[in-house]
């Protein structure tokens, strides 16, 4: 068992309710330093809830979440802690061209406060940009307004500003939802580099096959609880976790 | 595009050179303005066009770059003016002294108006920021020991602009114009470094999307804090101008009246566009005394325009002359690409 210094995601006892809806119940698990994991789940099963939660987007109605040993009181200051994320729905600050999207994305890693929203990137951070810009297949759009590209291209905008900063732990939500099969590949390549390079990772995603041929371990959620949690193969292999997703047969 | 990617350097007819031309122009023909107009009528509308370059240049920052619908210029604009009108009357204090009170504090102003704003909708921000507007209006009406009331503050003093071994008195229609376009194009300075540096770049993320700016580290609420005290600081000081230039300052000084005036140059010329803003400030100070509309036609005047323009132009002047602008650079970088791909 790993101990609590080894965790990079601790959920226990985590409830979400909207009004007399259920969104979460007592929804628990971990995942450890440098693990690749996957969140999945049929439509509504609770999955970006429990992201919102983890992130500090909505405020849990009860239960304990710590992410790199912190709690997630905001967004800004959990960003500041090597934690980010990307949305079910794209989302890129469409002004801005692709390129300061990406530099922007390492704004919490500067030195401090100050630097952050005063000093203009470096050219430690520009070659890094264009680095992720180049492994991404973005640079030929580097320059163009992000509300300009197209949609599967914001996808990979929004992923490349989440690991400008070299996160300890990235949340990624859908990622290659609606994106065409050569993108999807090339995400993949990335999520899996980075996990080697001792990224943790916690996966939501619909798509079964980039699941299991990305992500040796995988969390299923049902309506709101979890229903299983193990082996990739295993997992999609169990009876209850195919009805979940394809009801009875 | 505000940002800090690296640029290309400027080539011959590259929109970076024609921006820098551009400038060039623009502040030759302002400086050599005074010797082409002899008629002084035409003096004093050039030097309140630069004082409207001011308070549009900065309902812009928060307005169009923070997108943040402020109706509290009026109440910055007013209280930069009683502040300096005030401190020069009763305690004598010059340009310097004024500025600098004015701006610190109604820049604090501005960030404690922005605190309990800034909670409400983005829609009902407005409504908020006008509240305190109106505000400020019944006590600047209803204060007479302080502001005079209706009676306003009058016979407010020459402006006094001291420097090492002298000091500069503004006496005369053309003196004041000099101050004015010094003060406009300090103004464009500040912001235009401000847009080009981090903030600026952050400034705009914010105005995207703000729950991307909290998941990038961004604490978005700050940043517009900071912006509506910045615009409130550059308000309050074209009023400590507007003080001295007209020598008398009344409540109407912060009339909503104010908000709409600007709310049209800057839809008109093109939110986020300082160029387009500063041009659209000029025009419209200008083109109702080249027409020579009366006041109770004037507000039909600006109601046309801002309609026609928010249907045919929606980006305003500029955004509709940055198109083709954009879809030029756009093909000259696609060419160059090409050709470097052919090598």
């Amino acid at each position: 068992m790993p101990g609590d210094d080894d965790l990079a995601l601790q959920v226990r006892g985590l409830h979400k309710r909207y009004g007399g809806v259920v969104a979460l119940q007592d929804v628990s698990f971990d995942v450890t330093a440098g693990e690749l994991v996957a969140l999945v789940g049929p439509n509504g099963s609770g999955k970006s809830t429990a992201v919102d939660c983890i992130t500090g987007f909505i405020a849990p109605t009860s239960g304990r979440i710590l992410v790199n040993g912190r709690r997630p009181r905001t967004p800004q200051r959990l960003a500041w802690h090597g934690v980010a994320r990307t949305f079910q729905s794209v989302r890129v600050f469409q002004s801005l061209s692709v390129r300061d999207n990406v530099l922007l994305g390492g704004f919490a890693s500067s030195r401090n406060l100050l630097s952050a929203y005063l000093a203009r990137p470096g050219p430690k951070a520009r070659r890094r940009a264009d680095e992720i810009i180049g492994e991404l297949q973005l640079a030929h759009v580097a320059h163009l307004r992000a509300g300009e590209v197209s949609y599967g291209q914001r996808k990979l905008v929004e992923f490349a500003a989440a690991v400008m900063r070299s996160p300890s732990t990235l949340l990624l939500d859908e990622p290659v939802a609606a994106v065409n099969p050569t993108l999807a590949n090339v995400m993949r390549e990335n999520i899996l580099r980075l996990n080697e390079m001792g990224m943790s990772i916690l996966l939501i995603e619909h798509n079964m096959e980039f699941v299991v041929r990305t992500c040796p371990r995988v969390i299923v959620l049902d309506q709101g609880a979890v229903l299983a949690d193990g082996p990739a193969a295993e997992v999609m292999g169990r009876g209850d976790v195919r009805e979940a997703y394809f009801g009875r047969v | 595009m505000t940002g800090f990617s690296s640029l290309p350097q400027p080539r011959l007819g590259s929109p970076a050179l024609m921006r820098g031309g551009g400038v060039v122009l623009v502040g030759a023909a302002g400086v050599l303005l005074p010797r082409l107009l002899t008629n002084l009528y035409w003096l004093h509308t050039a030097s309140t066009a630069l004082l409207y370059v001011i308070l549009a240049l900065a309902f812009d920052l928060v307005f169009g770059r923070a997108g943040a619908f402020s109706l509290g210029q009026p109440l910055f604009y007013a209280f930069g003016a009683y502040i300096a009108a005030l401190t020069a009357k009763s305690w004598g204090w010059n340009f310097w002294e004024e500025s600098a009170f004015a701006i610190g504090t109604t820049a604090t102003l501005g960030v404690l108006v922005g605190i309990p704003s800034f909670r409400l909708s983005r829609h009902a921000f407005a409504v908020g920021t006008l509240g305190f507007t109106l505000i400020g209006q019944l006590i600047a009406t209803n204060w007479l020991s302080v502001t005079g009331g209706p009676l306003c503050q009058d016979a407010v003093p020459d402006l006094r602009i001291p420097y090492p071994g002298g000091s500069f008195e503004a006496i005369t229609e053309e003196n004041y114009y000099y101050v004015a376009l010094a003060m406009a194009a300090v103004v464009v300075g500040v912001l235009v470094l401000l847009y080009r540096s981090r903030f600026g770049t952050v400034i705009t993320a914010v105005r995207d999307d703000d729950v991307l700016g909290a998941a990038r580290g961004i604490a978005a609420t700050k940043v517009r804090l900071a912006v509506l005290g910045i615009s409130a600081g550059l308000t309050a000081w074209g009023g400590v101008y507007a003080a001295h230039f007209q020598q008398v300052v009344c409540p109407s000084q912060g009339d909503i009246s104010v908000s709409s005036l600007l709310l049209v140059m800057v839809l008109v010329g093109g939110r986020a566009s300082t160029a387009g803003v500063l041009t659209a400030a000029v025009v419209f100070t200008v083109l109702p005394q080249v027409l020579r509309i009366a006041d109770s036609w004037r507000l039909v005047y600006f109601a046309a325009v801002l309609l026609l323009t928010v249907i045919f132009l929606p980006d305003g002047v500029a955004g509709a002359a940055r198109r083709p602008l954009a879809a030029l650079t756009r093909a000259r970088r696609a060419g160059a690409e090409a050709e470097d791909a052919r090598r």
